[in-house]
């Protein structure tokens, strides 16, 4: 019997026809949220007025020319490692944990403990790959998204209504308003968004974890948007939607709003379809371009310079550390993450002949670099925290 | 515009949501990744339905959807839950046999697992399947080999026989 045969034969008793019972499927409720997707997607192509900027003047949005000359120079990529080693990082008496996030300087890394759903949600830090806390918030349960220089770390519930916590001082302490912290800078400033609100969802950031929120005006015909990074010097990096346009902008540190706009030279003109954030790293924001066949190219953008790279077609080849809560990560069979416009290819650190890896943190100078093994084909194996040591 | 989308949704709805169960083996889950699907196929229909293969474009999106929930990790959670079938149709015969494939299927890498699917479940041939899955017909081919022998394993096939109806359970529930 040769393979076609035996597969074939192995697996027809499954071809039963499709599911039985009443279908959820709704199509009407399909092309409600398609359309909003479609209008997301649209700003792409509008006809924007280039080269101009959203700025708040005393909470009233006006427009202003941007600056016209291109000065700084492009930031200079980090060298890329030699070599790396993989390690298992500790997990006290937890027998599966993840790591979430690290400061920029690779000391601390933050994770979880049993993080599947209805798992512990304990909070873990590492500093300099050693386990220095683990603390228990049962009700509710949290996720830290990201870790300062410091050792605070931001963060929110993990179900339910969308809360922000903040670790500190050992403690897990709610942060003031609702909603969620997902990154924080080594100067203390946090930057969120309020996910879950009855209205729209919209950034906001605070200017230390137990300061009170403080709301990002909208521009006109936006409807609402959600925070992805921050930058040393206080800009945040978010997204923005309305009915008619959407799109990635910088909220600055100084209240103004700066849009990204898109790649100009598309090398597939008429197939882009969007730009999506992802998260800063080395001085460049790392976006995704979506086409219409359900595949998402990668490139980068330098806003000194308002230069675009164009780093990959395949925007799931190599990992980029993201907001886990975006959904920014994904797991592959061999690890690698991208520094600068570079791919580090990282170890292995085996554990099943599955082993997959995720990759969701790199140091800002690449040499330290942490994630997590999550072995692919059984629900019983636990999830491994790795950290990667380069030199 | 919208009603060739209606036409074309209304029209393959079955369809899709066979080759979701299949791929998930969950019914729930299945209907989620249809919704998913057709959600995007929306937002995209005014250039997808100009395409001269939708029915590609579909497929690709229903199995990409299927392994970005794998990698998002519902999967680790009740794998060995109650399986809908067993619950529905205890005592018919052939149902614990499904059960017992689909519990060794769901334990195969997701990757692994679309192959199979799409090859020996939805007919597809192998140039197909690759193209679905954005890989060489190479890897498809190799993927294959692995996630049968991986099955062979899960159910404790010693060969490439047709051992089906043994009695396998204990290696895998």
């Amino acid at each position: 019997m040769n393979e076609e045969e035996y597969g074939n034969l192995l697996l027809r008793p499954l071809d039963t026809g499709g599911p039985d019972g009443p279908s959820k499927v709704d199509v009407g409720r399909a092309m409600r949220d398609g359309l909003r997707v479609r209008r997301v997607r649209a700003w792409s192509s509008a006809a924007v007025a280039a080269g101009v900027a959203v700025v708040i003047t005393g909470g009233v949005l006006v427009l202003r020319p941007q600056a016209e000359e291109m000065t700084p120079a492009l930031p200079a990529d980090p060298t890329l490692p030699r070599a790396c080693t993989a390690a298992a990082l500790p997990t006290g008496r937890a027998t599966s944990a993840s790591v979430e996030a690290g400061d920029p300087g690779g000391t601390y890394l933050v994770g979880s403990s049993e993080p599947v759903d209805g798992g512990d949600h304990d909070v873990l830090v590492w500093r300099n790959g050693e386990l220095v806390a683990t603390v228990a918030q049962r009700s509710p349960k949290v996720s830290m998204q990201d870790i300062n220089a410091s050792g605070v770390a931001v963060g929110a519930t993990v179900a339910g209504n969308t809360i922000p916590f903040a670790y500190h001082d050992g403690e897990i302490t709610r942060m003031k308003g609702v909603g969620n912290a997902v990154a924080i800078n080594d100067a203390g400033v946090v930057a969120g968004d309020t996910e879950g609100a009855p209205d729209a969802a919209r950034p906001q950031r605070w200017s230390s974890w137990d300061a009170e929120p403080e709301p990002m005006p909208l521009p006109a015909g936006m409807a609402g948007g959600e925070a992805y990074d921050i930058t040393e010097d206080g800009t945040i990096l978010v997204g923005l939607w309305g009915k008619q346009d959407s799109g990635p902008y910088l909220w600055h540190a100084d209240g103004s709003l700066e849009r990204i706009l898109p790649p100009v030279a598309d090398p597939d003109p008429g197939k882009g379809s969007g730009v999506g954030p992802i998260a800063i790293h080395f001085g460049w924001i790392y976006a995704e371009r979506t086409r219409d066949d359900a595949r998402s190219a990668l490139y980068r953008y330098e806003p000194g310079s308002r230069t675009w790279q164009k780093l990959s077609d395949d925007r799931y080849a190599v990992q980029v550390p993201a907001v886990q809560r975006r959904g920014g990560g994904f797991i592959q069979d061999d690890p690698a993450v991208y520094v600068g416009d570079r791919v580090l290819k990282l170890p292995k650190l085996k554990r099943y002949d599955d082993d997959s890896f995720g990759v969701t943190f790199i140091s800002e100078n690449a040499r330290v670099a942490a994630g997590s093994n999550l072995s692919g084909d059984a629900a019983g194996r636990p999830v491994v925290p790795v950290i990667w040591r380069c030199r | 515009m919208d009603e060739d989308y209606l036409a074309y949704v209304n029209g393959r709805l079955p369809a899709l949501r066979r080759l979701a169960y299949l791929l998930s083996g969950d019914r729930d889950q299945a209907d989620d990744l249809v919704q998913e699907t057709i959600t995007k196929l929306y937002a995209r229909w005014p250039r997808i339905s100009r395409a001269d293969n939708v029915d590609a474009y579909v497929h690709t999106m229903i199995v990409r959807a299927f392994l970005d929930e794998k990698r998002r990790g519902w999967w680790r959670v009740g794998l060995f839950a109650a399986a809908p079938e067993l619950r529905d149709g205890a005592g018919k015969p052939g149902i614990e046999e499904r059960t017992v494939l689909r519990a060794a299927l769901a334990q195969v890498p997701a990757k692994q697992q679309a192959v199979l699917v799409l090859r020996f479940l939805c007919d597809r041939p192998v140039a197909e399947v690759a193209r679905i899955l954005g890989c060489s017909e190479g890897t498809v081919k190799s993927q294959t080999s692995h996630g049968l022998a991986a099955l062979r394993r899960l159910l404790g096939e010693p060969a490439k026989k047709d051992t089906r109806k043994a009695d396998t359970r204990r290696s895998v529930l």
